[in-house]
């Protein structure tokens, strides 16, 4: 999947220059860069790239799965109720959710603390069957343990074949091997593995 | 396989509905109370009923439709949930539908309490509840949907629709002639959904003006849901 010759601009501010991205198919995909980089933007035209013809590849909106930065979801539901109507949904995976859900499943969903709600609608997102998963700071508002349980959720993902795409600003969770594209300004990212991009960083 | 997904919404969004038991406090028990309190006076004709009727369909529909949509947008969940079911517009058409069941359901309550312990409704009066009440939600739902455009915050939203509620309710006792009754149809959800309802009992004239008012609600909200933001960063 990739996007080529892309410029986007909002409000007369120029976000992206005639730039190139390139996402590994079946393979978690990073998109690195500092706050206001542009990084939600990218996302939001991935997820409705239908009608952009610079951007190759990607499956149709319908099999896009896409984690909003801000997330909350104001409702007097319990956590297995809300997982229940996921379940109902058409093209869910059957597996038992991990032992962080399970103990939480009895629990009403405003009760919950903050992390254990990004914990539960990450993992709605992960639950669903789609090609392609997008997901804008996962690890935003997580300590450092949810943080591992939920980027080893994801790499699970990778198990079925499935495309990931997340940005970030933190360098934690991104191992050597992981392809990232690194927004170095907005007339230029870097495209490489992430080993390759951090000796190229310090410049 | 999106009828699969239509279903699922739907189900959730009635179990959302009835869990959130305090709003029908102002939707249902208040038109109750204040039909209690104005008992004594002449409560003979059809078109008193209307009033409350007005006031229930108006109320969900700022508290169940509105405030539905305008809370998820501003948590961010609408952007997640329509990516998870596919289509914003499934989401918007379940809370549609629910709150066509919850005001048929408030209705026939309300009426059956007036029939209980005020005076007698009659069987065509439940009829003509039960068929116009749908009609008059969808349309009041195609006016308001003008708060979308605004893309304001729920705090400021709270504001504005107890500010509308205040003035709205108010101006329902009076009976206005001519110009200034026509400008408070086009403004007032109140008036407009009492105008629909007395519709059987006005004239012509009113009635072709508020077929006007409807069809032009109904090409302004296929706009606004057609161009409808699901982003949560809002003004």
């Amino acid at each position: 999947m990739k996007i080529e010759n892309f410029n986007l601009s909002k409000q007369k501010r120029i976000i992206f220059k005639d730039v190139n991205f390139y996402f590994e198919d079946c393979q978690l995909n990073f998109v690195l860069g500092k706050r206001q980089s542009g990084k939600t933007d990218l996302l939001d035209q991935i997820a409705q790239n239908e009608s952009l013809n610079n951007l190759i590849g990607f499956p149709k909106t319908s099999k896009i799965a896409y984690l909003a930065q801000q997330n909350d979801f104001y409702v007097n539901l319990t956590v297995a109720e809300i997982l229940h109507f996921i379940r109902q949904l058409d093209g869910t995976k059957k597996f038992t959710p991990p032992l962080r859900i399970l103990q939480l499943e009895r629990q009403k969903f405003l009760e919950l603390s903050m992390v254990e709600k990004k914990l539960v609608i990450i993992y709605l997102n992960i639950m669903v069957e789609k090609e392609l998963y997008l997901f804008d700071e996962p690890e935003m508002g997580l300590d450092l343990v949810s943080s591992q349980e939920v980027f080893s959720w994801i790499r699970e993902l990778v198990k079925l074949d499935k495309t990931i795409i997340i940005t970030t600003n933190k360098l934690d969770n991104i191992c050597d091997i992981d392809n990232v594209n690194y927004i170095k300004a907005h007339d230029e990212i870097l495209v490489d593995s992430y080993l390759k991009i951090k000796s190229r960083m310090a410049f | 396989m999106e009828l699969r997904n239509d279903w699922a919404l739907f189900k959730i969004q009635l179990t959302i509905a009835f869990k959130e038991r305090f709003y029908f406090v102002y939707t249902l028990i208040v038109p109750m109370f204040m039909v209690f309190l104005n008992k004594t006076l002449n409560f003979q004709d059809n078109e008193s009923i209307y009033v409350y009727w007005s006031y229930i369909v108006v109320t969900t529909v700022f508290n169940g439709f509105l405030l539905n949509l305008i809370r998820l947008r501003e948590s961010g969940f609408l952007k997640t949930l329509t990516y998870l079911s596919g289509s914003r517009h499934s989401i918007v058409l379940a809370n549609l539908l629910v709150q066509l069941i919850i005001v048929q359901l408030e209705i026939f309550l309300f009426n059956l309490y007036v029939t209980f312990f005020i005076t007698h409704v009659s069987s065509l009066t439940f009829v003509y509840g039960f068929l116009a009440s749908s009609l008059i939600t969808v349309l009041c739902i195609a006016m308001t949907s003008i708060f979308f455009v605004l893309k304001i915050r729920r705090v400021v939203f709270n504001y504005l629709s107890g500010g509308i509620f205040t003035v709205g309710v108010l101006l329902l006792g009076v009976h206005p002639q001519g110009f200034n009754k026509a400008l408070l149809t086009i403004f007032s959800p109140f008036q407009f959904a009492y105008g629909l309802y007395v519709i059987p009992c006005s004239t012509i004239k009113y009635a072709v003006f508020l077929a006007f008012c409807s069809l032009l609600y109904l090409i302004i909200s296929v706009l606004v849901f057609k161009k409808f933001s699901i982003g949560e960063k809002l003004r």
